[in-house]
């Protein structure tokens, strides 16, 4: 946790080496952050004083992605499935286990000190939560203003409050309300002052953990709109965490489902909703409820049966099997790999993207 | 941040208008924190007020015994011994046939001095050792939790005893001051400070704005001073107050135990020590500090609700 | 907290069978908060009503008074600080306002039910999910430990848990979030009420999950013929189950119509905005439609139409009158049956 500069010289000049990479700009469409392999593993322990590790929940179980610069990347899934744990990865609020996060070719798992906080200026967060992301015994502006205190460099100490009244503008608060307490705000403007929070270093990355999810459907749009607009000004790349599939269509470039710490299938939104070939993917999107009772008629239910396995002790093989109507043999015994499926390889087909399954076939499942 | 203007006339058109008063901003136009908000919440509570006149009016008696007698306490007169009250000497006299009402009021002093330092110090160190452990975890904690428990192992008024047994005056008799007494509570008594304070920061620590904090970058001891120990204070607080009271009714036990401060000081304890002595000779050099003990602690105690009733209604 | 009440000693016969009329029917109810910033007008002039095998969804955002109706129905409001200031609420016929509390409970134990939105905090921790079940039966019909566990592991297998027999004796922490609804539902049904009360029934459960417990809501429905109320902010959900809708806001409702027709053609306003902000799974379209400002502060409810302040179509006389829940007519003036909305210009948003 603590950042003490070290005072090793070689050290310094790598560091310095990092600072300069990730202080380097990078061309629209090129991969910004590229996700090897990734796994955080929770260890059981028993004992109090000595403890003894009994086992571990595979919270990420190996996940691997790219997010190019400029798009908004959709990571969804239900709960347990570890996407929250991936966010808190990428932001260095976790150790991962194992495997790499390259960003500008650093992987940042490995940094601290100041290369650390270099990254941190660039990739930001939005919780969930508003109600405990804000720190009640801090005004607005001091909440908006923190950044500024951790980065001096960004902003002159004169020009502070200027900056923080800047913001809320931006966000579409009342810049005079730099004085107030969070708790004086409703759920959708405090998500509003967390984004200004996450803005004011002027970040690359903002990565997104369910930001609407507990907000009234009419302040949703608000939210999900602002994030439109920030995203064109500031030039942001997203990742867009959630479980509403219908959100993340809307704001997504490209989709990552997530089951059971692994990444089922991943592609472009088209090629995720209306092409998808991993049967928890079709499961998924014919579950959703559509507010529409015509098209609902029209559409076809896969009702899963059963509730996600534990990640303490996932199912062998292909971890959906459990609950997959397409189950064979082969399933429990060989872990499906995240690559375009051999049957579509070199076809110029929305159906040739990265699925995770052995039996991987095309099955449109929203009447489009 | 450069057009920013534009955006926000942008989003102004199509969001929150940002005159429209949200269902919390509406309640109050001013700004108020949490803090402002549970002061004004205090003050309509009557335990409060009662609570925080008696204090008040215990802690002048503590600081300026002379402003409401004139009687020296050490003062006494045999042939008044066991005197019942009268117009001279409102609570009467003792067997020693010292005027009961001056030594009431010159021993607040140091039973209010006991109960304040003692809850002070063990304040700072339960408060240290729980931030420590609740905040850093891992080995940390488990030593410090370790120690806590040992601590708490400790029968109180044991081991008060033995620690106090080992203070002696000049003349080498069993004699503890006022400060062994502070220390020697503060020994057996920080545990529950740490306790409370540690389950607080763990709490705490787990907040989003902790973690929003460590992401912009914050060092450890911007976490700490900035996000974790306000947020986690105000129920090592309450405790505290509560505990205040119960610390001054401890020194009394002692000092009627014959362990804590001794004669020629003067404190609740030690007359209530003299007066059971010759408690068939007469009541009232027994009740009337008692009486004042009684008030003492209650008040300590109904300030510690009324406190945690304004942090934290939902505690009710 | 349970979902039905233990102190009726024997169900009551269903004497109310030969009632004409809804199930359930409310009637212009008023409930107020009365809170130290003021009193907040949670409740103002609600009416619904359901019949036997019917559902009616709820529908409204935060603060729009929908769960605390339900509260009112169940008797299980808070007073103080809440109180049902006006209105009846007629079970049958009965106003169960004007009822003793020992009559109030009969019928609440044995009519109704309620399924809550958090399952593990609405059943014990350290009883087992056997003796939670078969308690209703032990208490209420006097059955044996054994006769009452075998009822348990029925109502279990209805529910559709599997491997019930062997899962009886197991505590609720050791059932997933959708097995525990189940369990929840398992137990409202316990005494076969006729009319249950789903609060936000799937919201804590994953997309996969929800279908499955609505498809058993639904199916246990039909088999009892029970009259259901879904309460929710989900526009989603509801589209499958519901039959008719009541939209909510500020207290009222806003817009009553069957399920199809308020999809197809909102004659509200704020009904419109809210279908068109939520993002739609088969079309991605630019810009979401947001409605713009804050839902209304209950203390302060603006004057006349209280959507008014974020209402695209709102002139003079929305900040002035309070519109009332007008029936909605075709173009023609054909009627619409069932349909009903509390705006003063639903023509020019329902055909306009």
């Amino acid at each position: 946790m603590a950042e003490l500069s070290k005072n090793d010289k070689a050290e310094d000049v790598s560091e310095a080496e990092a600072v300069a990479a990730i202080e380097a700009p990078v061309e629209r469409g090129e991969p910004i952050l590229q996700v090897r392999n990734l796994q955080k593993h929770f260890p059981l322990t028993q004992g109090i004083l000595f403890k003894k590790q009994v086992g571990a929940v595979k919270a990420v179980d190996g996940v691997s992605f790219d997010l190019f610069q400029g798009e908004t990347l959709g990571i969804v899934g239900e709960s347990g499935c570890g996407k929250s744990t991936v966010a808190k990865l990428l932001m260095s609020l976790e150790k991962a286990t194992a495997g790499e996060v390259f960003y500008k070719g650093q992987d940042i798992t490995k940094l601290s000190g100041r290369a650390l906080k270099a990254v941190r200026r660039n990739i930001q967060m939005v919780f969930q939560d508003p109600y405990t992301s804000l720190n009640p015994r801090m005004t607005v502006g001091d909440i908006i203003g923190e950044p500024f205190d951790i980065h001096p460099e960004v902003a002159p100490k004169g020009d502070r409050r200027r900056k923080v009244q800047e913001l809320l503008d931006v966000v579409g608060l009342n810049p005079e309300y730099i004085n107030r307490y969070p708790h004086q705000f409703s759920g959708g403007q405090r998500q509003r002052i967390g984004i200004a929070r996450g803005l004011a270093l002027n970040p690359e990355i903002i990565i997104c953990d369910e930001p609407v999810s507990a907000l009234d459907v009419s302040v949703q749009a608000q939210v999900i709109n602002l994030m439109e607009k920030l995203q064109d000004e500031f030039n942001l790349s997203y990742i867009f965490i959630a479980h509403d599939l219908s959100i993340v269509r809307h704001i997504s470039d490209r989709v990552g489902v997530m089951y059971l710490g692994k990444m089922a299938e991943i592609g472009t939104d088209e090629q995720i909703y209306d092409h998808p070939t991993h049967p928890y993917t079709q499961a998924l999107l014919s579950a959703v409820p559509v507010p529409d009772p015509e098209a609902r008629a029209h559409r076809e239910r896969i009702i899963l049966t059963g509730d996600v396995p534990s990640p303490a002790n996932p199912p062998s093989g292909c971890r959906f099997r459990t609950r997959c109507w397409k189950a064979q043999d082969k399933c429990a015994t060989e872990v499906p790999v995240l690559a375009i499926p051999e049957r579509f390889q070199g076809q110029d087909t929305p159906a040739a993207h990265e699925s995770a399954c052995h039996f991987a076939e095309e099955r449109t499942v929203l009447s489009v | 941040m450069s057009d920013t203007t534009q955006i926000a006339e942008a989003n102004a058109k199509i969001m929150d208008g940002p005159n429209v008063p949200g269902p919390e901003t509406a309640r109050s136009e001013k700004t108020r924190s949490l803090a402002q908000d549970a002061f004004r919440d205090l003050v309509r509570r009557p335990m409060f007020l009662v609570s925080a006149v008696l204090i008040l009016g215990i802690l002048t008696i503590a600081a300026f015994p002379s402003l409401f007698t004139s009687v020296d306490p050490l003062a006494c007169d045999l042939k008044h011994s066991m005197e019942g009250p009268s117009g001279s000497a409102w609570f009467g006299y003792n067997f020693q046939g010292c005027d009961v009402y001056s030594q009431t009021i010159y021993g607040t002093r140091n039973s209010v001095i006991v109960g304040v330092l003692t809850t002070a110090f063990s304040l700072v160190i339960g408060g240290l050792i729980g931030v420590l452990g609740g905040f850093f975890g891992k080995w940390t904690d488990a030593l410090l939790s370790f120690v806590t428990n040992v601590f708490f192992g400790l029968p109180l008024l044991l081991a008060a005893i033995v620690i106090l047994n080992n203070f002696r005056d000049e003349k080498g008799m069993r004699n503890a001051g006022v400060m062994a007494v502070v220390l020697t509570l503060t020994v057996v008594g920080w545990m529950s400070m740490a306790r409370v304070m540690r389950g607080a920061v763990m709490q705490v620590k787990q907040a989003d704005y902790v973690a929003a904090a460590r992401s912009l970058g914050a060092s450890t001891s911007r976490m700490m001073f900035r996000h974790v120990l306000p947020n986690s204070v105000t129920p090592l607080i309450v405790v505290a107050t509560i505990s205040l009271g119960a610390v001054i009714g401890a020194e009394a036990t002692l000092s009627f135990l014959g362990i804590g401060i001794r004669p020629p000081a003067i404190s609740w304890g030690v007359m209530i020590s003299e007066a059971q002595q010759r408690i068939s000779s007469g009541l009232h050099p027994l009740l009337f500090p008692s009486g004042m003990l009684t008030i003492t602690v209650l008040a300590f105690i109904m300030l510690g609700d009324a406190v945690r009733d304004a942090f934290d209604p939902k505690l009710r | 907290m349970t979902t039905i009440d233990k102190t009726a000693a024997v169900p009551a016969p269903r004497d109310g069978e030969t009632h004409e009329g809804p199930l359930l029917d409310v009637r212009d109810l008023h409930v107020e908060f009365r809170t130290r910033e003021g009193v907040a007008k949670a409740v103002n002039g609600v009416s619904y009503s359901v019949n036997a095998g019917e559902t009616l969804a709820v529908l409204g955002e935060s603060g729009s008074g929908k769960s605390v109706t339900a509260q009112a129905i169940m008797g299980i409001l808070d007073t103080p600080p809440g109180f049902v200031t006006k209105g009846e609420i007629l079970f049958r016929g009965q106003d169960m306002l004007k009822m003793s509390e020992d009559e109030h409970r009969k019928v609440r134990g044995n009519k109704i039910a309620m399924i809550f939105q958090d399952a593990l905090s609405s059943l014990n921790p350290v009883l087992s999910v056997g003796y939670q079940l078969g308690e209703m039966f032990r208490v209420h019909q006097g059955l044996s430990k054994k006769e009452a566990k075998a009822k348990a592991i029925d109502l279990m297998d209805r529910v559709k848990i599997p491997a019930a027999a062997a899962r009886v004796n197991d505590y609720p922490h050791q059932f997933s979030g959708g097995m525990r609804q189940r369990i929840m539902i398992a137990m409202a049904l316990s005494l076969e009420p006729d009319l249950i009360i789903a609060d936000e029934p799937t919201t804590a459960l994953d997309v996969t999950v929800q279908a499955q417990v609505m498809d058993l809501l639904a199916e246990l429905q039909a088999e009892y013929n029970m009259g259901l109320i879904l309460i929710t902010h989900d526009l989603g959900v509801v589209a499958d189950v519901a039959d008719k809708i009541a939209v909510m806001y500020a207290g009222r409702i806003v817009e009553q119509a069957p399920v199809h027709e308020l999809y197809k053609r909102p004659a509200h306003p704020y009904t419109k905005g809210l279908l068109d902000s939520i993002p739609r799974l088969d079309q991605k379209g630019q810009e979401l439609y947001a409605i713009k400002g804050l839902p209304p502060n209950l203390l302060k409810i603006p004057s006349g139409c209280a959507f008014n302040p974020r209402c695209p179509r709102a002139e003079d006389i929305c900040r002035t009158d309070v519109p009332p829940l007008a029936p909605v007519t075709e173009q023609d003036g054909a009627d619409l049956p069932g349909r009903g909305s509390a705006c003063h210009f639903w023509k020019e948003t329902i055909h306009g």
